[in-house]
Formats: structure tokens, C-alpha cells, sequence
């Protein structure tokens, strides 16, 4: 017929086989999760109890993918020719579909046919008699083969019906499916919260059976997530409703009374410890211990904490059922809203100059109002959540938190130095290597220098001591930047762990031994051991680390480190100093990270070199790239993600490097920006600012040029 | 006699090329002086010498009675000469309003410690840098003043661009203002704005002006006087008629397009 036509199919041959190609890296992928033993590691959990294991789920995510990656292709393709009508384009994709299916199924059936004939153990450690097992679902090799490839097929299909579901739905059923499998991966760690006293022990059983989610906990959870991600949408209107409210009806300096009545219930709190013991004191009604059991307000909060000093090491040591729990909670609301009415009526007449009414208010004021109430709220929320985390969680999800806050803290004295001034620093471990021996010199009894220091002593010194070296291991680079930067920063992380560990400094730092008997920190007769009590000092040191970091990024220092972070050269040229900023910026990266150590010294009680390897650096620099460079939210998902997860997903640990890089380099193509991004990257606004010009233009009538 | 501003045999060598040879130049204070001259005649580099971008190969540089060779960067805007760069190069990542308020740092003092207590004099501070940025931005109109004002200065057009950067220098406090080539790029009407702007800037703010610039409408509209530059060197220096009738000036002009 004519030629174009025939060009056309012969393109679309072309691209047929750039999309066999996705299949074939997919199926290859299968491979080579499966070779270095992550599916045979998976494997010995259930997703679903007795229905699908994490190493099958892992390999249906991968060909799942796969699938859907070729199609989005293909879709792609068929866009740029536009040649057939949609009916044909659905075959065609259905097809594209199981074809690739097909070919990841295929792949991996010839794997499996070939680690069946051919042992190659002595190579492969991991292609196991086990794996083997995995992949032939226990049958033998023609079933196996045959259900395989059926299995691609079904794949292939389920992914095409997939990505041909309305966006709506599609949402829903990756909202439910990716919660029970995240329920799935996360059943360790949940097993143990679940497992505390005072957690009622229907919801664990519920929730996990023998290996694994159970069927019916995760139908229910399908369908609950389901719900709640189709009312989303709604959510923050209501929340915003509900603030609007509470602002009306409070509409008075909020804060203040806040304050106040936080200040009532904690009283009233200090004063039943003592009337407890102290028979001769009356019970005031108020007092009557189910008012004050939970921790729906920071004076609740300040009681969980005394608790955790005391050894009560759960939040519902008072309140034994989940009954008596939901009673006090309302109980709680019902004292808190009375009281704070009182007081807001009060303040109100108090203060009669400034006495609101909402319908006075201006729509500015009003917004105002919300605002502020809706900060106060999360406030309150927050610091009540943060403040009993390490009682509803129990011990071990503790140890986790502590070192995601070490990371974290961390995490904020190095964003000033990447983030804040952009210079490029993979040594950060050298700084928390020196605050971590520093404190532990001043501290240990058992160091050489026998001076046995209370921690809060030696904290300023340790924090000045390092703040002076990261100035020092600045200077000299203050005319590099960029990736000659951060290899020479790099070096000097590992020089700092070298020395620590050399014969030279043997007699201070004690070599590869390190230091020992670092005491605990203590204030008063209490001390911080245990993760559930560290936790309470990591989150005042990240708190005030993220209080400083906002403080300064908002302020003419911030802004000098954000002009030199853009262009060092117009930065000088517009009268900031750069060396003093990049100096100014290592030595308070330094300081908050020399915090981070302190607290991990005597944490561990003893220190050795080899804790501070260029893997420190690597993963706090990496948390900071996640989370989104010069972004403390960032700082603090990231920290999340890449320290939190790694220990809570007993699995994946082994695998934890390669999921680091593996995450860096899919961060890198998809979200350079990181996972929060700044809020300010509107490019749109260029057109309208050319149009307001253009607008201007016409509207200005310029004086005569000339003087 | 001492000037306001003055050079004197002033030479830069770049390896084997003088892109500036023994120059010599007075201005007075309030005074609009242009340079032109054609295409690699060495005026960008005059500006990096003067604002110490690069080292002085020879010769000084002095500014009200301050001999400013051999000082950083930003020591030299400290004593008050502030620039704007041919290719623009803002803080893209910044507001508008930041950028401009980049020109106050260097005539405040504010710290770590005033920043994190957030102490009377640092608030205050901080609200006058605001307050003498917008102030700054203003006088470019609604272009930049405005709801535009906490916007990315990435969002801006070409033309906008330049104006912020001279915002940026005029809020660093300077008596004297180095652009360069301020109206490269604009269209025929922006141009005609950017000379009434500069006008605007000597009698409104008390600015003195170096400006390098091409056009020779602009020239001949703003300057009170002009010196043209070839292979680094002075080649004619007086009113604009003089300048752009000198034979040398026309001859490095026509004598560089004919090659
Ligand atoms: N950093 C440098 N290294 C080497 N040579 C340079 C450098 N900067 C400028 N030059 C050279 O010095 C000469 C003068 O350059 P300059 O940028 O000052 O010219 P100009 O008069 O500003 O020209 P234009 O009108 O194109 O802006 C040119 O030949 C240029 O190549
Ligand atoms: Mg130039």
C-alpha cells in the first residue's frame, strides 16, 4: 500500500521490543534478588498468615512492575503514532501485558529449571535446595515451570486490568494492598508493642496469627483503609471545621489559658502522688486517679515521664482495660473543656480592652485565630504523642527511636553544612566521633584523664573542644568546594578514625579497646539508662537542634549561608564573608553533632574506634538527601526512613546497603528534590510576570528621558 | 588632589593577554560615567578588578582616600562600591525580597546568638534590613514590590532579573554602583526605562555610577562622561559628542566588525 503505513509497523516493531526489554531487566531483577538470597530470606514470613509469603510478594511486586512499566511504555509509543482507535489499543495492551508477564515468568522458570539440573551452590551460595522450594511452590519441575508461566499470564493481566482501572480506584487498591503488606512487614516489631501489658491482648491475636498478618484482620484492614482513603479528601476540611470552631468559641489568647490549664492539671497531678502516700492528705475529686491516667494533655505527658522514671514502664499501669482507658480519656476531655472554657471566660474579662467578638472579627483576625489553634493543637497533640511514645511502644521500638534522634540530631548539624551552605561534607562522623571521646575523657573515671565529670559538666566543653575542630578541619579546606570537598571531608573522617585508633594516642584513647565505664547521664538522683529513658534526652536535644536550625535559617546568618550556598562569588561580592560563614557553618555542624555523640557514649558505656566508620557519614549525609537537602522536615523523614526501617524490618538489615543504594539512585531519577520538597519551586509564575510587565509597560507614562 | 574614585595604572594579565593596560581613571562623587568599547576590550574585567573579583596584576585602585587593592570582596562593598554582573546571576533559590535584603548584611551585625533568642535588637534589626530592602525594591515600581515580594527570584523575567540585581546592589548601601551593561537584553522600551533609571538613581538616591553599556542611546542619554576602551587601554575619554566622534573610538568599533 503506501510506505509510510508499513514504516509506521515497522516502528512499532522497534518498541515492541523496547518494551520486551523492561520484561527481560525484570525477570533479570527476579533473578538477582533471588541469588543473593533476599528471597529465600523473605520467605520465612507471611504476609498473609499461610496464604503469601514476603519473598513470593516481593517477586509478584517486581513482575507486577515490570508489567505495568512496559505498558506505561507502550502507552507512550501508541500516543506518538496515533494510529489505531481505542478498542484495538485495549487488545493491544492486553496483549503487551501478558506477553511481558510471560517473559519475566518464563526467565524465571528457566532459572528454576536450571538451578534444578545444574548445582551451582559453590557459586551462588544462595541458589539453594530452599530456593528452590520457593520457586517451585514444593511441586515438581514441569508443574513448577507450567504454574509459573500460568502465573506471568495472570500477572500480566491483573497489571494491564490495573492500569486500566479509573485513577480513583486504582488509589483505593494501592492504599489497601500496600497497608497490609506494610502490616505484613512490619508484624515484628508490632507483635512486640502489641505483646506489653496494658495493650489488650484481643487486638494482637486479631491482628497476627501463627506467621503473618491474619486473613481476616487483613480484609478488615483492606476494607477500613480503603474507607479512609475515600473519605480523605474530606478530612481536612473537617479538621479545619472543627478548628474554626474551637477558635470561635475560645476566641481569646488561646495560648495562654492553654497554658494555664495545663499548669492546673499538673498540679492537680503532683498532688495525688502525694495524697497517695500520704494518707492524711484528702482526695480532692478532681484528683480521683481516672481523671489522670492517660496522656491527653502535656500535664499528663510530664506524669508519663515521672513513670518512666519509676519504673513504671507502662502508660496503663493505672488503667487495666481498654474500657476503663476510653472512660478516662472522655473523662479527661470533659475536665479539660470545662476548665478551659472557665478560663478563656475569665482571661476574657480580665483583658476587656482586647475582648473578641467573632463577629466583629475580621476575616484576617479570624484566619489568624485558626491558625493559631490549629498550631496549638498539634502542639499539644505532638508533644503529648512524642512525650509517651516510649511507654506505649515499649523497649525495644525505644532502642529504635534513640538511634533514629541520634541519626536525627546528627542529621541537623550536618544540614547546616550541606543544606544551609552548601558544602559538600562526607566527614560528619569525625565531629561525632570527637564530641562522643570527648565526653567520654571527661567522664570516665577509667579514662586517662581520671577527671570522672558529671555529663552536664563536660557538655559545654565538649561541644566547644569540638566545635573548635570542625573550624579546624575547615580551614584548609575553605577554597574547595563541591566533589573536592567532600573527598578531602571524607578523608578526614577516616584520618579522625585512624587516629583514635593509632598507637600514638593509645594512652589517652586507648586504641582498638576504646574507652570504657562511661557513667549514664543523671540529673539529680535519676538516671538515663535504658533506651526508654535516653529517648527523653535525645528528643530535648533534637528539639532544641531543630529549634536553632529553624531560628537560623530565617535570619541574616541563614540567608548569608544561603547566598553562598547559590553563588559563592556574587555572596562576596554582595559584602558577605565566606570564609567566616563556612567557618561559622563546620563549627556549628560540628557542635550539634558532637551533641549526637555525647549522648551516644554514654549511651553504649563504652566507645571504640571502629563505631565511627565513613558508614556514619555515609548514612547521615544520605538521610539528608532523602529527606530533601536544606529541608529539617526532611532531616526528619529521612531519618525515619533510612535508620527507623532498617532495625524495624528484621529482614531487610542484611540487605541494608543495598537498599540504601538502590533508594539513593530511584531518589536521585524521580525526586532529586528529595522527599519533602521546598514548598517555593513555581515555574509557572514567569508567564504571568511577563504578562504583569507587559501590563505595566502600556499603563506608565515615563517622564521625558533625558534630565 | 584626592578623587572620589580613582585608578591608576591599573594592568591585569591573563597568562600572555593584558586584558587591562595601565589604565588610568578619576571620577568624581555624583557623577554617571560610561565605558564603552568593543567586545573583549577588558571593561568586565576593570569592574572584577575594582571589586576584587581578581588579583591586580599592577597599578592601584583607590576609593575615598582607601587604598582597596588587595582587599576581599567583600570588604570592598563594606567601604561602599557595590555591582551588578553582565550575565545576571541572582539567588535564584531566594525571594525576591531576600535577595535584596542580601545587600543589608553587610552593614548589620546580627548573630547565631541573636538569632536563636531572638533578642530585641535582632528583631529590630532584622525588620529595618526588611524594611530598607522593600524600600529598595520599591523604587522599581510594581515590578518587584508588591505580592511579587516573597516570590522566588527564579519566577522573574529576564528584564525583572536585571532590575533585582541592581536592587540587590543598591540595598548594600554604595556610593558608588558598578552595572554592567544594564539594558543588554532589553527590548527598545525597557531600554529607554533602564537610562531614565539610572538618571533616577544619581538624583533620587545620591548614587555615583559606572555603568559599561553597548547602547549608544543609553550612553548618550545618562553619562556625564565617557571613556572608550580598546585591548585594555584608554582610547578617548570626555562628553558623549567627543567620545563618539574620536577616530580611534570609530576605528576599533568599524576596524573590529570588519575583521
Ligand atoms: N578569567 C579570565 N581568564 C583569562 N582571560 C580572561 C578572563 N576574563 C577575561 N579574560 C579575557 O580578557 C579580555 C577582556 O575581557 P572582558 O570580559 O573584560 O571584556 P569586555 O570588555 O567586558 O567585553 P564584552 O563587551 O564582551 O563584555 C578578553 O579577551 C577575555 O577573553
Ligand atoms: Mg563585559
Amino acid at each position: 500500500m503506501n510506505t509510510s503505513e508499513h514504516k509506521t509497523i515497522n516502528n512499532i516493531q522497534q518498541d515492541l521490543l523496547k518494551c520486551i526489554r523492561i520484561g527481560v531487566y525484570a525477570g533479570i531483577i527476579c533473578i538477582f534478588v533471588a541469588l543473593i538470597g533476599m528471597v529465600e530470606k523473605f520467605n520465612s514470613r507471611d504476609i498473609i498468615s499461610e496464604v503469601i509469603s514476603m519473598g513470593h510478594t516481593l517477586l509478584v511486586i517486581i513482575t507486577l512492575s515490570g508489567t505495568i512499566l512496559t505498558i506505561q511504555q507502550f502507552r507512550q509509543i501508541s500516543l506518538e503514532y496515533k494510529h489505531s482507535s481505542n478498542g484495538i489499543n485495549y487488545l493491544w495492551e492486553l496483549l503487551v501485558g501478558i506477553f511481558t508477564g510471560l517473559i519475566i515468568s518464563s526467565i524465571l522458570a528457566i532459572f528454576v529449571v536450571f538451578i534444578n539440573e545444574i548445582d551451582i551452590r559453590p557459586i551462588f551460595i544462595n541458589a539453594s535446595p530452599t530456593l528452590l522450594t520457593i520457586l517451585t511452590f514444593d511441586k515438581d519441575i514441569y508443574t513448577a515451570t507450567m504454574n509459573l508461566l500460568v502465573l506471568g499470564v495472570v500477572l500480566g493481566f491483573i497489571g494491564t486490568l490495573f492500569l486500566n482501572l479509573p485513577g480513583k480506584l486504582r488509589l483505593l487498591l494501592i492504599a489497601g494492598i500496600s497497608s497490609v503488606i506494610i502490616l505484613g512487614m512490619f508484624q515484628d516489631i508490632i507483635t512486640i508493642i502489641l505483646s506489653k501489658d496494658g495493650w489488650p491482648k484481643i487486638l494482637l491475636n486479631f491482628l497476627i496469627d501463627k506467621n503473618g498478618v491474619s486473613v481476616t484482620a487483613s480484609i478488615v484492614i483492606f476494607i477500613l483503609i480503603v474507607i479512609t482513603t475515600s473519605i480523605y479528601p474530606y478530612l481536612p476540611t473537617a479538621y479545619e471545621n472543627t478548628m474554626r470552631l474551637v477558635a470561635i468559641y475560645h476566641s481569646i489568647n488561646l495560648r495562654i489559658s492553654m497554658y494555664i490549664m495545663l499548669a492546673i492539671t499538673l498540679l492537680l497531678r503532683i498532688y495525688w502522688f502525694i495524697a497517695i502516700s500520704d494518707k492524711n492528705l484528702p482526695m480532692l475529686p478532681l484528683c480521683r486517679e481516672g481523671y489522670i491516667t492517660t496522656n491527653a494533655t502535656l500535664g499528663q505527658c510530664a506524669i508519663v515521664v515521672y513513670n518512666q522514671f519509676n519504673n513504671v514502664t507502662n502508660l496503663f499501669a493505672n488503667s487495666t482495660s481498654i474500657i476503663n482507658l476510653i472512660i478516662t480519656i472522655s473523662e479527661l476531655i470533659l475536665v479539660g473543656s470545662i476548665s478551659y472554657s472557665i478560663i478563656s471566660i475569665l482571661w476574657k474579662s480580665l483583658r476587656k480592652t482586647k475582648s473578641y467578638n467573632t463577629n466583629n472579627l475580621s476575616e484576617l483576625e479570624h484566619q489568624t485565630l485558626i491558625i493559631k489553634t490549629k498550631r496549638n493543637f498539634s502542639i499539644v497533640m505532638g508533644s503529648a504523642l512524642l512525650l509517651s511514645l516510649p511507654m506505649l511502644l515499649g523497649v525495644f521500638p525505644s532502642e529504635v527511636l534513640v538511634n533514629i534522634g541520634i541519626y536525627m540530631l546528627m542529621g541537623f548539624g550536618l544540614n547546616i553544612v550541606v543544606g544551609n551552605a552548601g558544602l559538600l561534607d562526607l566527614g560528619h562522623v569525625a565531629f561525632f566521633a570527637v564530641g562522643a571521646y570527648t565526653t567520654a575523657l571527661l567522664t570516665s573515671p577509667r579514662a586517662s584523664l581520671e577527671l570522672g565529670l558529671s555529663f552536664w559538666a563536660a557538655l559545654p566543653i565538649v561541644i566547644v573542644i569540638t566545635g573548635l575542630t570542625g573550624i579546624l578541619v575547615a580551614t584548609p579546606v575553605l577554597r574547595m568546594r563541591g566533589d573536592y570537598l567532600a573527598i578531602v571531608t571524607l578523608g578526614f573522617g577516616e584520618i579522625a578514625r585512624f587516629l583514635f585508633l593509632s598507637d600514638w594516642f593509645k594512652p589517652w584513647l586507648g586504641g582498638a579497646q576504646g574507652i570504657i565505664k562511661i557513667p549514664p547521664i543523671s540529673i539529680g538522683s535519676i538516671e538515663f539508662i535504658g533506651p526508654h529513658r535516653i529517648y527523653y534526652l535525645i528528643i530535648l536535644f533534637a528539639l532544641i537542634a531543630l529549634f536553632i536550625s529553624v531560628r537560623i535559617k530565617d535570619s541574616r546568618v541563614g540567608r548569608a549561608w544561603m547566598a553562598m550556598k547559590a553563588d559563592e562569588k556574587v555572596a562576596e561580592t554582595m559584602g558577605i564573608n565566606t570564609v567566616y560563614y563556612k567557618l561559622l557553618a563546620f563549627g556549628m555542624g560540628a557542635m550539634i553533632a558532637s551533641i549526637s555523640g555525647a549522648i551516644f557514649a554514654t549511651k553504649l558505656g563504652t566507645i571504640f574506634p571502629h563505631s565511627f566508620n565513613v558508614l556514619v557519614s555515609i548514612t547521615a549525609l544520605s538521610l539528608i538527601i532523602v529527606g530533601g537537602i536544606g529541608n529539617l522536615t526532611g532531616v526528619i523523614i529521612g531519618a525515619l526512613v533510612l535508620v527507623g526501617l532498617p532495625e524495624l524490618l528484621r529482614e531487610f538489615s542484611e540487605f541494608r546497603l543495598l537498599i540504601y543504594g538502590t533508594l539513593l539512585i530511584v531518589m536521585m531519577l524521580l525526586r532529586p528534590e528529595g522527599l519533602v520538597p521546598k514548598s517555593n519551586t513555581n515555574t509557572m509564575i514567569k508567564d504571568q510576570d511577563l504578562i504583569q510587565d507587559a501590563w505595566v509597560e502600556n499603563s506608565t507614562i515615563y517622564s521625558h528621558v533625558k534630565r | 588632589m584626592k578623587h572620589f574614585f580613582e585608578c591608576k595604572n591599573l594592568s591585569k594579565d591573563f597568562g600572555g593577554l593584558t586584558a587591562v593596560n595601565q589604565f588610568n581613571f578619576h571620577m568624581k562623587q555624583g557623577e554617571i560615567v560610561s565605558i564603552i568599547g568593543p567586545n573583549g576590550a577588558g571593561k568586565t574585567t576593570f569592574f572584577n578588578l575594582i571589586t576584587g573579583l581578581y588579583p591586580v596584576t599592577s597599578g592601584e585602585i583607590t576609593f575615598n582616600g582607601h587604598n582597596i587593592v588587595g582587599l576581599s570582596p567583600y570588604q570592598i562593598t563594606e567601604l561602599g562600591i557595590a555591582r551588578t554582573f553582565q550575565a545576571v546571576r541572582l539567588f535564584t533559590d531566594m525571594t525576591i525580597l531576600e535577595n535584596a535584603m542580601i545587600g543589608q548584611h553587610c552593614r548589620t551585625n546580627s548573630g547565631v546568638i541573636g538569632a536563636i533568642l531572638q533578642s530585641s535588637d535582632h528583631i529590630k534589626e532584622e525588620e529595618h534590613i526588611k524594611q530598607y530592602a522593600k524600600n529598595q525594591l520599591e523604587f522599581f515600581g510594581s515590578r518587584l514590590s508588591g505580592y511579587r515580594m516573597n516570590q522566588p527570584a527564579s519566577v522573574l523575567s529576564y528584564a525583572n532579573r536585571r532590575r533585582l540585581e541592581i536592587a540587590r546592589a543598591m540595598s548594600t548601601e554604595a556610593q558608588l554602583l558598578l552595572l554592567d551593561e544594564p539594558a543588554a537584553g532589553m527590548n527598545p522600551k525597557e531600554t529607554i526605562e533602564i537610562a531614565n533609571l539610572i538618571g533616577r538613581l544619581r538624583d533620587e538616591r545620591g548614587f555615583s555610577i559606572l555603568v559599561i553599556e553597548h547602547d549608544m542611546q543609553v550612553v548618550k542619554d545618562v553619562s556625564d562622561h565617557v571613556i572608550a576602551m580598546d585591548y585594555g587601554g584608554k582610547i578617548a575619554e570626555g562628553d558623549y559628542y567627543t567620545v563618539a566622534n574620536d577616530d580611534r573610538v570609530i576605528e576599533a568599533y568599524l576596524g573590529r566588525s570588519d575583521n
